[in-house]
């Protein structure tokens, strides 16, 4: 039986950090009784717990072991509680390689592999290995590439920057850059997070040119945030690989941090090509895929193709992605239920207005925040109505056989997602009372997944609906 | 096309009884009794309290429905949302029963259908039937 990384005891230190209150409490209650040498007479009980966390997280690691053989890996662990799984390969649909930067020192990488059952927010075998205990778990998985079966994707950076620039999201970056500042607090001191706090609010006044300092300081915060999820994300991507074989496909990228996936083809379960206002205006698309396992961690590589003009765009998802092509629509909504699409992004838009109108009214002292305010949130809600009014044009769904098509937005995307029959689990049409009288209604469809993953197309006939699905 | 048992509209009845009786006492725990906000409430709890009982449960009942073909299972429900959904026989995990105290008092039982991504629940079926049709599902 094998190993985890010995970094692993260093990952177990931390799960069992808590018991750090005990010396921490100990402390405490030494030094205000007895002040220095109060708490010296006690410093063995500290000592103690030091060693009672090292000897957990030491044992945690003994007690967890792997054996991986043809039909697939067995791994036993547990301290109270003894488990013994056994994963097959047949079952296993994504497996994955982490390199991740702070580990490549210690010669570690994160292996997963994940199968339909199990949790559906972790993968259901993850391990710290060495790289060459890692290649020897899933070299039997690694299908060979014959030159004359070759059909490989290799994004330009041209393409990885313009997916970055245009889905980075500036609440990611803040996020992280608060998360950055709380965390540098923790460790560096107080003094140093409200230094970090200082410096920012000196720049931002330099740096107002006019604009109200709290509004300044906004969208210093916003640009920021993106910046950082920009160049996350272009990291990330950046040397990224596809290459389709018979039965798998391998995706590989990243800068400082490399990342590997095997998926097995049959087991995806549905294309997702994504389009934002931005990207329809350029004649840009973006493909991701759906399998058990792919895309569950957010720093995953969930894009499959990122921004490519439509002809490159469909050249290289027919050669990746055969049997998965989108095909046109059969059944599209009404020009009767338009308020259906944008109903709520209108009254939204109205509601920012009035409130804007207001509360200058109530406060004029403040008038140009509240402008600068409403406008930053007039913004989306004007694109979520552009989006929702796209999509009554161009929302529906087809069917070719044994592949259906589906077109609808979610949020400010506009999704065509391809979706095998066998992959779908729960079709629902749903229809209120106001549906009624116009004989239209929504389609839900539940696909393949771990989790809840659901897909709707709103304002459709129901009569096509039903004989296009078989639902007499 | 199946229908549940009537039963399952008494249980639902003793539901909402049930889940009737804490506002009603919170109503006549912190208004006074023949004040204007109290005879309001108690007007407002009566009038839901009918709706529900007299109007929405009993077409609850009627909209409920299934059927089971040759390679899925379909199942009618809702009010103010109709719905059909359907299932395909092969994409079932696995199939339970979900029977609560009410449901045992009744000999009924509902049927939960599971697949990877979607569940169906069948509420108001015999125990025996629920067995049988959970026997018939892969």
């Amino acid at each position: 039986m094998r190993r985890a990384h010995p970094f692993t005891i260093l990952q177990n230190l931390w799960r069992v950090l808590y018991l750090t209150i005990i010396p921490v409490l100990r402390g405490f209650l030494g030094a205000l009784r007895g002040g220095f040498s109060g708490w010296l007479r006690g410093a063995w009980i500290d000592v103690l717990v030091m060693l009672l966390m090292i000897a957990i997280a030491v044992w945690r690691w003994r007690r967890v072991t792997y054996e991986p053989d043809d039909s697939g890996i067995r791994v036993r662990s547990g301290l109270i509680y003894y488990k013994d799984n056994h994963i097959p390969w047949n079952r296993v649909v994504t497996v994955s390689l982490n390199f991740p930067l702070l580990l490549k020192p210690f010669h570690a990488v994160r292996l997963r592999a994940d199968t339909l059952g199990g949790s559906f927010k972790d993968a259901d075998f993850t391990m710290l290995l060495s790289p060459a205990a890692a290649e020897a778990v899933i070299s039997g998985q690694r299908e060979t590439l014959h030159s004359r079966e070759k059909r490989q994707y290799a994004p330009s950076t041209r393409s990885i920057l313009a997916l970055s620039l245009l889905t980075s999201n500036s609440f990611a970056g803040i996020v992280f850059i608060s998360t950055f500042i709380s965390q540098s607090g923790r460790l560096l001191g107080r003094e140093f997070s409200d230094m970090l706090i200082g410096t920012m609010e000196e720049v931002t006044r330099f740096l107002a040119f006019g604009i109200p300092p709290a509004a300044a300081m906004i969208a210093y915060a916003l640009l920021t945030g993106w910046l950082i999820a920009f160049l996350n994300t272009f990291v990330r991507y950046k040397n990224m690989l596809v290459e389709r074989r018979e039965h798998t496909l391998a995706i590989s990228g990243g800068l400082l941090t490399q990342r590997e996936y095997l998926i097995q083809a049959q087991d995806i379960n549905f294309l997702d090509i994504r389009q934002s206002i931005s990207t329809k205006l350029l004649n840009l698309r973006s493909l991701y895929i759906s399998a058990v396992g792919y895309g569950k961690q957010k720093d995953d590589i969930s894009c499959v193709i990122p921004t490519e003009q439509d002809k490159v765009f469909t050249k290289h998802q027919s050669a990746l992605f055969p049997g998965f092509s989108p095909t046109p629509r059969q059944l599209a909504p009404t020009n009767s239920v338009v308020f259906r699409f944008i109903g709520f992004s209108l009254f939204l838009c109205g509601a920012i207005l009035l409130a804007v109108a207001l509360l200058i009214w109530r406060f004029p002292g403040w008038r140009s925040f509240i402008l600068f305010v409403g406008l930053m949130l007039m913004v989306p809600a004007v694109i979520l109505l552009i989006v929702r009014f796209l999509d009554f044009r161009s929302g529906g769904v087809s069917f070719d056989g044994e592949s259906y098509t589906l077109r609808y937005s979610s949020g400010l995307y506009i999704h065509t997602v391809v979706v095998p029959a066998n992959k779908i689990v729960m079709v629902q049409l749903r229809q209120s009372l106001l549906q009624k009288r116009g004989k239209t209604c929504d389609l839900l469809i539940n696909t393949v997944a771990e989790g809840r993953f659901l897909h709707k197309c709103c304002g459709l006939k129901l009569e096509p609906l039903r004989d296009m699905f078989k639902l007499d | 096309m199946w229908k549940p048992q009537q039963a399952v509209l008494t249980i639902w009845r003793l539901l909402l009884v049930l889940a009737a009786v804490p506002p009603a006492f919170l109503i006549s725990l912190l208004f006074q009794a023949g004040g204007l906000p109290w005879l309001l409430l108690v007007a407002a709890w009566l009038l839901a309290f009918l709706f529900f009982y007299l109007l929405y449960l009993p077409l609850r009942y009627r909209k409920l429905a299934f059927q089971l073909q040759k390679d899925r299972i379909i199942v009618h429900s809702g009010i103010f949302y109709t719905r059909i959904r359907a299932m395909p026989l092969q994409s079932i995990q696995y199939v339970g029963l979900l029977i609560s105290p009410l449901d045992a008092l009744f000999g009924l039982s509902a049927l939960v259908i599971t697949a990877p991504g979607g569940r169906i629940v069948i509420p108001g079926l015999r125990r025996r039937d629920a067995e049988n049709l959970a026997e018939l599902l892969p």
